[in-house]
């Protein structure tokens, strides 16, 4: 008796596994029905087979009878898991599962401010403050604290906007708007004092006509470190610590001497040609070198200007190009698109 | 600036196996910057000798020619432009294909309908100078189909030096200075330039002086000038012509090619005069209503006090920048002066940049140029000349006027600094080798220190403290032979500022969270378009020297730019949200100092924040007063309702009736603005527009008064819902309505509007709004009984105060 109760469990069991490997079709639930008609309906065998334990004797029921209940409850369940399982695949038979999703809108920020935030992360994750000075200069800090003398080029009408106040005469020209971020090393200096270490993005400005490559708007990154001891060795090593967290990788990079009046002496330093791996490229003029970060040793005057003792502290400072950062990173070609608030353009950031 | 290969090679040899690719490097890492070399056989690849064979009318252009063109091998049809042209010279032509040195590839063209196969050359289509004065006409040497590098006769490379990298080094402005580097870095000898010079060779037949008087010593430190006769002016001798043609110089006659060949070589220019015209030298500024016809044949007023070389009466060259057409060298010129002087860089740079001037000349003197040369260009001149027309005699001594005495103090170098500073230790012979061979004198004066005398042609400008020298030994060094060493630092945490941090918040919040997208906009704006918006510009800070009609006034606000975003977009977007974060620039005293006399402070600059929306069938309002609530709802710890109230005098492009100003906790943060239909239609922009304005450091005021979130228990009890349809006049604002809620019991404890009505069933001076009221109290459940009771008594105080009325319909 317990011997043919486990075969026909076995048997059913065996066949809704058979059903269950074919291939999803709509007729699987009819012969799932069938199945369960066959063995567990009415007259069904398990029915049937159940309905005999009545005619034992007590020990016999009770040796079988939890047996039988227990396989009842069993293939019960296994029918309806299977049934679910079907159920299921039914669901899913309709669905275009290519059809767009609903459109969830999103903003975007400039692309100016993506990698100016990247650079500030990384800077002040070396221990660099953040700071920002008066777009509107005066032609003391510009200029003359940064040891740009008076009769220096860069102080050209074709280099430099100079702003009028109403009622002022165009010969009391003393307000620019900056040239550089670099008047902030000043202005930094005096109010932080040394040891110091500061970066500071911002808006410049140039008297220069605009194409796609020159904008009389752009913006810069400019770096300072004050302390004592800060040598030439430490400036190069700084750099190439950023380029490194700037590319994600070690770059290569060559140090030339390069001048600009408010450092002593100052560099220019060359990343290997990102596009051309240095082999030569029309975008590095065939040099393999890509001129990315002017750079130098604060000249002793500019400390002397920020009201630092030049005998006791020294200190480098770099600028980096951010708006041509950008240009690089997104491959941008046109340098007008940054202030064309064409949605075409930012909606891409 | 040029630089020859072969020329350098007069005064420096070069190794074996040493070539211009090593030099340019060298260069570029010890000295100046390189920007290209190049041989003149590529250079010139496909550029030949061709010879015009017709030149004719072409019948679209009265400008333009049709030419016929022999090259040899086939004749070519071109169309060129060039006044100079005509047939039966030998002219440079650039083939099909060609890549000139400026950067343009020929192509076969059609030319207002004719064919042109190639292009006849100026100069400075060759890369050869700046001089676009019509093409290039070769002279007899030149054979048809030759290449053009074979036609210069020259077996060089030239090396292109970036002038912007020079401009603090006077002494690098010919081959000379250039040699003496290479000297430096590849430890070789230099030449001296004195073993070019045998003054007693001259044919002397001296019988005066010329007549030199400086009046402004100041700007003219050292004159000097001698007279030559029996000069036959004629066209300069290949040698010669190779070499200037070479680094770009145009050749002339004889004599301005010697002059100017010595500067190129030496660094110092040189100015020759025909003498029939100088019965004396007066080195004087220019008085008023002086004008001279200088030898680009324009006839130039020269500025007041501009440095001028004068005769007895009138200008005969502008000092240091170009000669006069009067005095010039021409074909007829037997005698000659010759000038060798110095002139005061700011002067010579200031005058050119009056006169819109730049020459060779010029920007050498700008650059403070070592008095020093003077002598040595003279000699050289006069040696060259002699050279040049053997039969020539020497008519005078030199005259001198001023000092060649260059003021400088001895700098005193620590070793042990100047290790510290570049991070490695220097061997000390090392750094006495390097200075000693750029020329400064080193004594030894202790154990750690030099005494540094620095040489006359580093002098004038650029050497003059112990950093100055540290730059001379790391660069000879070379920057890449220092081990990077990174800096020990005390570990401190960087001071954050919390206004720029907020604005990254503001930013974050904005396009995040509301899809707004950010601009640029530019810093200025301009009169007209502040004349569209009837804005006042009259107390605007203004550009002095603007670049275009459209960039001329600083703002002060961020509206208009930003109204152009709405135009430059609206053809294409349907709805556009933008916001910018700013600064603007007000006419005011800010608190920033100009200089540290703490006098005068900068005009006040503001970053301000700006929000606009456009499109049509959106609620514009509703749509930005639901972002600034967000941004505040984010940024304020303890947010209360903003208050939004239209009593404001409104500008004149604004409409009142659709306007706002924003206020929280009794500060005005902003205001919300729609730009009237009339003004809309001036501006031609086509979308209704809705703008807000909010003052960024307000803001930040009012979120360091609301920085700590506290956290507030969840109510133990639930509230009582109950709706309340109001109908009032159309004056009542939602705002006092609900607070006059709000503030009626202590039980109300929320009131959000679920709808607005106006209708004819109301009456046209009435709306309807309809609030949802909870009631809640702290400590226990509020019975039905309650509210009632209060409701009632709410709707009275509302009948009473508002002169509402329940909504029953």
């Amino acid at each position: 008796m317990r011997d043919k109760l486990l075969k026909l469990k076995k048997e059913i069991i065996d066949q809704l596994e058979v059903l269950k490997q074919k291939t999803a079709n709509s007729n699987n639930l009819e012969l799932l029905r069938t199945l369960r008609v066959k063995y567990m309906g009415r007259k069904g065998e398990l029915t049937q087979f159940l309905r005999q334990l009545k005619d034992l004797s007590q020990e016999a029921k009770q040796e079988i009878g939890k047996l039988a209940n227990d396989i009842k409850v069993e293939v019960g369940e296994a029918f309806t898991q299977v049934q679910e399982e079907f159920l299921d695949d039914e669901s899913g038979v309709n669905t275009d599962v290519s059809l767009p999703g609903e459109v969830s809108k999103i903003g975007h920020l400039h692309p100016l401010t993506l990698v100016q935030r990247e650079l500030e992360e990384l800077f002040k994750s070396l221990g660099f403050h953040v700071l920002e000075g008066p777009e509107l200069e005066s032609d003391y800090y510009n200029f003359e604290a940064l040891n740009i003398s008076k009769d220096h080029p860069a102080r050209d009408m074709q280099d430099t906007f100079y702003v009028n106040v109403p009622g002022q005469k165009n010969s009391e020209q003393n307000l620019v708007m900056r040239t550089h971020t670099s008047p902030v090393q000043i202005r930094a200096m005096q109010k932080y004092g040394a040891p110091l270490r500061a970066i500071v993005p911002g808006r410049v400005f140039r008297n220069e006509a605009i194409d796609a490559s020159h904008e009389h708007t752009f913006y810069q990154l400019e770096g300072l470190m004050i302390g004592e001891n800060i040598s030439i060795a430490n400036l190069v090593a700084v750099m190439k610590e950023i380029l490194k967290g700037i590319f994600k990788e070690d770059v290569n990079v060559r140090v030339r001497p390069g001048f600009f009046p408010f450092v002593e002496p100052g560099i220019e330093l060359d990343i290997e040609c990102r596009l051309c791996g240095g082999k030569g490229c029309p975008v590095c003029k065939q040099s393999g070198w890509l001129e990315l970060l002017p750079a130098g040793m604060v000249h002793p005057k500019v400390l002397e200007a920020g009201g630092i003792d030049s005998k006791k502290y020294s200190g480098f400072a770099f600028g980096l190009g951010l708006t041509r950062l950008v240009m690089m990173k997104y491959n941008i070609g046109d340098i007008r698109l940054f202030n064309s608030g064409d949605l075409r353009f930012l909606e891409q950031f | 600036m040029y630089i020859s290969y072969n020329w350098l090679q007069d005064f420096v040899s070069l190794p074996k196996g040493y070539d211009a690719e090593k030099l340019a490097t060298a260069l570029t890492m010890h000295t100046v910057e390189v920007e290209e070399w190049q041989s003149l056989e590529k250079k010139f690849a496909q550029v030949v000798v061709g010879k015009a064979l017709e030149v004719n009318k072409h019948s679209q252009a009265d400008r333009l020619k049709l030419v016929k063109v022999d090259i040899g091998t086939e004749v070519l049809d071109i169309v060129c432009g060039a006044s100079n042209l005509e047939a039966g010279q030998l002219v440079p032509v650039a083939l099909v294909g060609a890549e000139l040195p400026i950067g343009l590839t020929i192509e076969a063209a059609k030319i207002r309908g004719e064919k042109s196969n190639g292009m006849i050359c100026a100069l400075d289509e060759l890369g050869l100078g700046d001089d676009h004065d019509g093409i290039m006409v070769l002279d007899g040497k030149a054979k048809v189909g030759q290449n053009f590098a074979e036609y210069l006769n020259v077996n060089d490379v030239i090396i292109e030096i970036d002038n912007k990298s020079l401009s603090n080094r006077p002494d690098l402005w010919g081959h000379y200075g250039i040699a003496r580097e290479v000297s430096s870095f590849l430890k070789t000898k230099l030449k001296p330039y004195t073993d070019f010079l045998d003054t007693k060779k001259w044919p002397i037949k001296v019988d005066g002086k010329v007549d030199v008087k400086v009046e402004s010593a100041k700007l003219c430190p050292y004159y000097s000038a001698i007279k030559l006769s029996n000069i036959e002016v004629k066209e300069s001798p290949n040698w010669l012509k190779d070499r200037l043609l070479a680094v770009g110089a145009k050749p002339i006659n004889n004599i301005v090619d010697a002059t100017n060949y010595i500067m190129l070589e030496l660094g110092q220019p040189l100015h020759a005069f025909d003498a029939s015209s100088v019965d004396k030298v007066v080195v004087r500024k220019s008085k008023k209503g002086e004008s001279l016809e200088t030898l680009d044949k324009e006839n130039r007023e020269l500025p007041v006090d501009t440095l001028v070389i004068a005769n007895s009466k009138d200008p005969i060259a502008v000092a240091g920048i170009i000669g006069g057409q009067v005095s010039g060298i021409n074909s007829k010129t037997k005698e000659i002066i010759i000038e060798s002087a110095n002139f005061d860089p700011v002067s010579i740079r200031l005058s050119s940049q009056k006169l819109g001037l730049r020459t060779d000349a010029s920007s050498r003197f700008e650059k403070s140029l070592d008095p020093n040369l003077c002598p040595l260009a003279m000699e050289r001149a006069v040696e060259t000349i002699i050279k040049l027309c053997p039969q020539a005699v020497v008519e005078s001594n030199i005259s001198e006027t001023g000092s060649l005495e260059v003021e400088s103090d001895f700098i005193v170098l620590g070793l042990n600094w100047l290790n510290t500073r570049v991070g490695k230790d220097l061997d000390k012979i090392l750094v006495k080798n390097i200075l000693e061979g750029l020329g400064f004198g080193v004594i030894e004066k202790d154990d750690d220190t030099f005494k540094v005398t620095v040489p006359s042609w580093r002098a004038t400008k650029d050497v003059s403290i112990p950093e100055d020298l540290l730059e001379e030994v790391a660069r000879s060094i070379g920057y890449d032979n220092f081990e990077p060493v990174l800096p020990q630092v005390e570990m401190r945490a960087p001071i954050v500022s919390e206004e720029y941090e907020l604005e990254q918040k503001v930013k974050d919040i904005l396009a995040r969270d509301n899809h707004l997208v950010e601009v640029h906009n530019y810093s200025f704006i301009n009169e007209r378009q502040l004349e569209k918006l009837q804005i006042d510009h009259t107390n605007h800070l203004s550009l002095v020297n603007p670049l275009s009609e459209s960039h001329t006034l600083l703002r002060q606000s961020l509206v208009p730019n930003l109204l152009e975003d709405v135009k430059a977009n609206q053809a294409r977007i349907d709805e556009i949200s933008l916001f910018e974060i700013g600064n603007i620039y007000l006419n005011i005293a800010g608190d920033l100092y100009q200089d540290v006399n703490n006098k005068a402070t900068l005009p006040h600059q503001e970053k301000r924040l700006a929000i606009v929306v456009a499109g049509e069938n959106i609620d514009l309002m509703a749509r930005i007063k639901g972002i600034i609530e967000n941004l505040l709802k984010q940024l304020l710890a303890d947010y209360q309702e903003i208050e939004f109230s239209s009593k404001e005098a409104w500008p004149a492009w604004v409409s009142p009736n659709k306007s706002a100003r924003l206020e929280y906790n009794q500060e005005v943060l902003g205001q919300i603005l729609t730009v009237k239909d009339s003004v809309a239609k001036q501006i031609s922009l086509k979308k209704p527009a809705v703008i807000a304005e909010i003052n960024l450091l307000t803001l930040f005021k009012l979120s360091q008064m609301n920085l700590i979130k506290k956290h507030k228990e969840s109510p133990k009890f639930p509230a009582v819902a109950r709706d309340l349809a109001l109908v009032v006049g159309n004056k009542v604002t939602y705002q006092d309505l609900k607070q006059a809620i709000l503030n009626f019991h202590e039980w109300v404890n929320d009131v959000e509007l679920f709808d607005i009505y106006q209708g004819e069933k109301l009456g046209t001076d009435k709306k309807s709004l309809a609030f949802h009221v909870a009631y809640r109290f702290y400590e226990r459940t509020l019975t039905t009984v309650e509210v009632d009771e209060v409701e009632k008594d709410l709707m009275d105080y509302l009948r009473k105060t508002y002169q509402a009325q329940i909504r029953d319909f």
